[in-house]
């Protein structure tokens, strides 16, 4: 364990002034500490203090399965900090992103992980955390189209489309399979006594008569 | 624009039809699903925590300064979006406020 400035509870208990004094003197532009920014702040606060150790970005989607314990998902063998502080650098220029060094590293981390993950967590805290994996194939076309339509009522439709994505997937049918069975034979006797009395091509016109 | 930067592989070349449209006009109303990189079960997400609106996304986003590090680690832990959904979010949060803000 390095030894921190601050513990990680000594940063959780500080209050909003003094975690962000704490910020600032270690030349950190931050805006202001509320509910929301808190816990982003913290994190940064702790990265910072641990020269990098306890990596900055999270992993790709498959860690995120365990819910809201992300100091469990920052590495593969379950300790909170990390000896790859190659990897995280924390030096670099706070408004600048490698995200292809960050990204290839965590895809390659997150595939090795996810299976154990899965294995390991048990009871998932929340079953719709279970669709990241398939996120992308919900590929819905027009979303940004619809929304610009009546937005109110498309809102509560995106809503319940969603919700709908959740329970098991379904297709809905408007018409039941029984009646498309019988649609199905109904047209094609029509259609094969249409051709059984069609009148021969070849034959003489005149022999008819 | 980072798109154009070498060391950003990963990042999207060219932008969405979802990031054009989002960026094109005020956000107004609309729901957070219209922002490029929110899908169906993100937005839900996101709506369940109490942002149900892009603006409010936004005011997340200026609230943190505009940061792309911290938004893109607050988004991800907030609704579960991956290092690229986020980093989509965020160019998209971006460009917007560059022009109407």
């Amino acid at each position: 364990m390095a030894s921190l400035e601050f513990t990680q509870e000594q940063i959780e208990v500080m209050s909003n002034a003094e975690l962000l004094e704490t910020l600032r003197q270690h030349g950190i532009n931050c805006g202001p500490i509320v509910p929301s920014t808190r816990l982003v702040y913290q994190k940064k606060l702790l990265n910072i203090l641990s020269g990098g150790l306890v990596p900055w970005k999270q992993a790709t989607g498959y860690e995120m399965e365990e819910g809201r314990h992300r100091t469990e998902s920052y590495s593969d063998k379950g300790d909170e900090e990390e000896e790859n502080a190659d990897i995280f650098d924390s030096t670099e220029e706070e408004d600048e992103m490698t995200p292809a060094k960050l990204n290839i590293v965590q895809t390659k981390r997150g595939k090795a992980v996810a299976p154990e993950r899965l294995l390991a967590s048990g009871s998932l805290p929340k079953s719709p955390r279970r669709r990241i994996v398939p996120d992308p194939r919900f590929s819905r076309s027009d979303a940004g189209s619809e929304l610009s339509q009546s937005q109110q009522s498309s809102d509560e439709m995106m809503i319940a489309e969603s919700e709908k994505l959740l329970k098991p997937l379904k297709k809905e049918r408007r018409v039941p399979v029984y009646l498309q069975v019988l649609i199905f034979i109904f047209v094609s006797i029509i259609i094969y006594l249409i051709i059984y009395n069609l009148e021969p091509v070849f034959k003489h016109p005149i022999s008819r008569h | 624009m980072k798109w154009f930067d070498t060391k950003s592989f990963n990042s999207m070349a060219t932008t969405s039809q979802k990031h054009r449209q989002f960026v094109s006009e005020p956000m107004g109303d609309k729901h957070v699903s219209a922002l490029a990189g929110i899908k169906d079960v993100l937005a839900l997400r996101l709506a369940q925590e109490g942002y149900d609106k892009a603006y409010v996304v936004l005011g997340q986003f200026l609230v943190l300064k505009m940061n792309k590090k911290l938004f893109v680690e607050w988004l991800m832990d907030i609704c579960g979006a991956n290092a690229w959904q986020a980093e989509c979010c965020h160019t998209c949060l971006h460009n917007w406020c560059e022009a109407f803000l």
